[in-house]
């Protein structure tokens, strides 16, 4: 008995040892990563005109957080990346439901919904200026527009991958179609709806910041746009760590959120 | 007359590359109350009758008469259990046995007490908010029994519901499921390749043979052995006689089949 404990006790310990060995190679490729930026930047190993370094990063974000004129920015591209991520991820479902519920209309959109598919969206960019005007609608079109269709063809196969039997029960009992979806065919995708949701946080980003690019006078990707016209290399270099840091922290949310729904949904 | 009739019963599955005729010229009728296995090998189309009964398939060619009407004219009230429990994982035990009075729209109420009582018949204590991923594969079909039943169907279609589950659950899910159905005198159609656990339930047997699939052969289980529970059935002298009937006939259609196929190898 006691020696069974002891092995337990051991085997937890290894496990905390592990994680602690990992924490700290973690920490030091951080910290390694940014002192040989600034001591390169610093002794002229790379052009800091160019490349820009921590310490006037810093500084500047320090300058402009300070002042108020980064916070603008940033409310801005969020604002733009989550609406562009909902609206994506919800029409993507709802188009996946009405493939689901005819299968004519499916067979009849696959060859379409694989040119869509396939094609670039942000090429779409000026297009999509031009028909919704340059302001923020386009580009949260644009982020929304660059999920859609992944997220409809994912939703519409795992919608067809549900065992068929689960329907049968249903249909055993005289359920609708409707009433089948409901019951069984949406509730059983749930989770690869919700794995979904990770991929577009990501695409969402792209989407945004492309369309920032093209029109916007806001956002993290004018900033990124402006810095490069005007050579001011230690804006976009900060705009990037934000853009990193912003979009790190939304895929952790959505991770979180997963873990919760799975919990509660099974 | 009969309660249920199949007249003239044909079904094709079709595909791109041809079709396969699953069900050929089948007919019977049933008795209100009756308990009827449908046996024979795989292929034969057991599961397609049952299919075609519960009005999830339109049979090819013929007609489904249930209590003098025509089926599709009226929604006849069915209960369908398959091998597997198919229970919703992500709805408690409660929520699933629910689900068809709330496709039905009954009351809800008197539905949850109904149930409640009905899980203690079938010897299931303080499992309604659990989920279905924590009980046992018996227990499963159990609650998977129970989510059949509440919607007090007019027949009940057994789709070979004990056939996932380890022999020594199997008889006593038999016993329970028979003197349940017994008790609410259930019109019961059983689709089963074990040939001892079709006599030890049914009041007729189908042998079925396959390619395509009919009624080959109809046998009566002696008033004996349907008066017994299923295990006691299956230790009575005449158990014996008739299962061996039953083999031999079902052995026929292997022997008749079996040279066919070996010369397509051959040639």
């Amino acid at each position: 008995m006691k020696l069974d404990q002891q092995l337990f006790e051991n085997y937890k310990k290894n496990i905390k040892r592990e994680h602690k060995v990992i924490l700290f190679w973690q920490i030091i490729i951080l910290i390694g990563f940014f002192s040989i930026w600034e001591t390169a930047s610093h002794l002229y190993w790379i052009d800091p005109l160019l490349f820009s370094s921590p310490s006037k990063i810093m500084s500047l974000l320090h300058e402009r957080f300070v002042n108020g004129t980064m916070i603008g920015h940033i409310v801005a591209t969020l604002f733009e990346t989550v609406l562009g991520f909902v609206i994506g991820t919800i029409a993507g479902i709802i188009l996946a439901t009405f493939l689901w519920f005819s299968p004519r209309l499916s067979k009849v959109m696959d060859p379409y919904l694989v040119i869509l598919n396939a094609m670039p969206k942000v090429a779409l960019g000026p297009i999509i200026i031009v028909a919704f005007g340059p302001g923020y609608i386009s580009i949260i079109a644009m982020g929304a527009m660059i999920s859609v269709i992944i997220t409809t063809l994912v939703v519409y196969s795992s919608f067809k991958e549900v065992d068929p039997n689960y329907v049968k029960v249903l249909q055993s009992f005289g359920a609708t179609r409707w009433q089948c979806f409901k019951e069984s065919i949406f509730p059983a995708t749930l989770p690869t709806m919700i794995s979904t949701l990770k991929v577009n946080v990501g695409l969402s980003w792209v989407g945004v910041i492309v369309g920032e690019f093209l029109v916007s006078k806001r956002g993290l990707g004018y900033l990124i746009v402006y810095g490069f016209q005007v050579f001011d290399f230690t804006l976009v270099m900060s705009s990037l760590l934000l853009i990193a840091i912003l979009a790190a922290m939304m895929y952790k949310i959505v991770e979180s959120l997963e873990g919760w729904l799975m919990k509660h949904t099974k | 007359m009969g309660y249920l009739q199949l007249k003239h019963v044909s079904h094709h599955y079709f595909s791109s590359k041809g079709f396969i005729k699953a069900l050929e010229n089948t007919s019977f009728s049933i008795k209100e109350g009756e308990f009827i296995s449908l046996l024979g090998p795989s292929g034969c189309g057991k599961s397609t009758i049952l299919s075609i009964v519960a009005g999830i398939i339109q049979p090819t060619g013929g007609k489904v008469v249930f209590n003098e009407q025509l089926c599709g004219d009226v929604n006849v009230e069915i209960g369908y259990m398959l091998q597997e429990d198919y229970l919703f994982p992500w709805k408690t035990i409660m929520d699933n046995i629910l689900i068809g009075p709330k496709i039905y729209r009954l009351n809800m109420e008197e539905a949850k007490e109904k149930a409640l009582q009905m899980l203690k018949e079938v010897q299931l204590k303080d499992v309604e908010n659990l989920y279905p991923d924590s009980l046992s594969g018996g227990m499963r079909q159990r609650v998977a029994l129970v989510r059949t039943l509440i919607t007090n169907p007019k027949v009940l279609l057994l789709d070979e519901p004990f056939s996932a589950l380890d022999y020594q659950t199997k008889l006593t899910l038999e016993d329970l499921v028979f003197n349940l159905l017994r008790q609410y005198r259930k019109t019961t159609l059983l689709v089963t390749h074990d040939i001892g656990e079709a006599i030890a339930m049914s009041d007729r047997i189908f042998v079925m043979k396959t390619n395509p699939g009919s009624i080959k052969k109809t046998f009566n289980v002696p008033i004996e052995l349907r008066n017994e529970t299923p295990f006691l059935v299956r230790r009575h002298p005449k158990f014996r006689v008739l299962f061996d009937q039953i083999w031999s006939e079902l052995n026929k259609y292997k022997a008749t089949l079996e040279p066919r196929k070996s010369k397509e190898k051959k040639s």
